[in-house]
């Protein structure tokens, strides 16, 4: 490694603390699910159990929220990416569709302990 | 048979380029995607290896092929989501470009070209992210674009500095061009 690869390096991983750091922002506020598709921002409780049909160029993607988590279920893009992500269930994960625009993410308070993390991943 | 004289071998080079281009991006569907439309990279591994022979001409082409190719190859062609990877990626060939033939060979190697060009184009999609199609909400996948974007940009230049150190292919086609 050279003098600039490691400078590289460094702005690299500066840049994902940081970035980290103003995201992830603990809050006392409770667990929601938000919602953005093209016709706006919706925000649900995440303790309340529903079906969301979020609408996108196209078409409906379906997003459940079931016992604290939130996961597609359906959606009209090819690689279906955003089903495969799975459940999400702490503040700062996501599950996003980009052709269709879609994007859920848990806002709020902090993971209760023992509840599972990084299943983005 | 390649005809004799300059120009032709190196316009098959490039398409020969362009072809591995699509190769690569064909292979990353072997790869499970932690985050939407987040890339490994593999098929910036040919723009990177020819960074040192292709003339800036050439290695447009070569973006244009491998940006084009991968948008047929993954079905994206006719939606934002083309425009979306080819900023990105004319962001990053800019910066590598740029950083590999300004900055002395002693103060950097491809890892850190690689590193850099990731960190461009994960930046751009960032923005276009925020700005284009989602919305203030989509800044929640800047740390992961950017901690999976150094990982892969620190392996794609290690593996393009050893191919360019080691492969005798490489070196004849240098030769050759």
């Amino acid at each position: 490694m050279k003098p600039l690869d490691w400078f590289f390096l460094v702005a690299s991983l500066v840049l994902t603390v940081t970035t980290a750091g103003m995201v992830f922002v603990p809050t006392d506020a409770p667990l929601q699910v938000q919602l953005e598709d093209p016709e706006g921002t919706f925000v649900f409780p995440l303790d309340q159990d529903r079906v969301l049909e979020a609408k996108g160029p196209l078409g409906v993607t379906t997003i459940h929220i079931v016992r604290g988590g939130v996961f597609v279920s359906d959606s009209p893009c090819t690689n279906k990416i955003c089903i495969e992500m799975g459940t999400i269930h702490t503040a700062g994960q996501f599950v996003a569709c980009l052709p269709n625009r879609i994007f859920v993410r848990i806002v709020g308070g902090t993971a209760a302990s023992g509840a599972p993390d990084a299943t983005a991943w | 048979m390649p005809q004799p004289g300059r120009a032709p071998v190196r316009t098959q080079l490039v398409a020969f380029f362009g072809a591995l281009s699509l190769f690569f991006a064909t292979l990353e569907y072997l790869f499970p995607k932690p985050i939407p439309f987040f890339r490994l990279g593999l098929s910036n591994l040919p723009l990177l290896v020819s960074l040192g022979f292709f003339s800036f001409r050439e290695q447009l082409l070569l973006l244009l092929l491998k940006v084009v190719g991968t948008g047929i190859v993954n079905g994206t062609l006719a939606s934002h989501v083309f425009l979306f990877s080819s900023a990105a990626s004319l962001a990053s060939f800019l910066v590598m470009y740029g950083l590999f033939h300004l900055v002395p060979a002693r103060w950097l190697s491809l890892t850190g070209v690689s590193l850099a060009g990731a960190l461009a184009s994960n930046a751009v999609q960032i923005v276009l992210a925020i700005t284009v199609v989602y919305g203030p909400a989509a800044q929640v996948v800047a740390p992961w674009y950017f901690a999976l974007g150094t990982g892969t940009g620190l392996a794609m230049g290690w593996g393009a500095e050893q191919f360019q150190r080691h492969s005798k292919w490489l070196e004849r086609v240098r030769a050759s061009s």
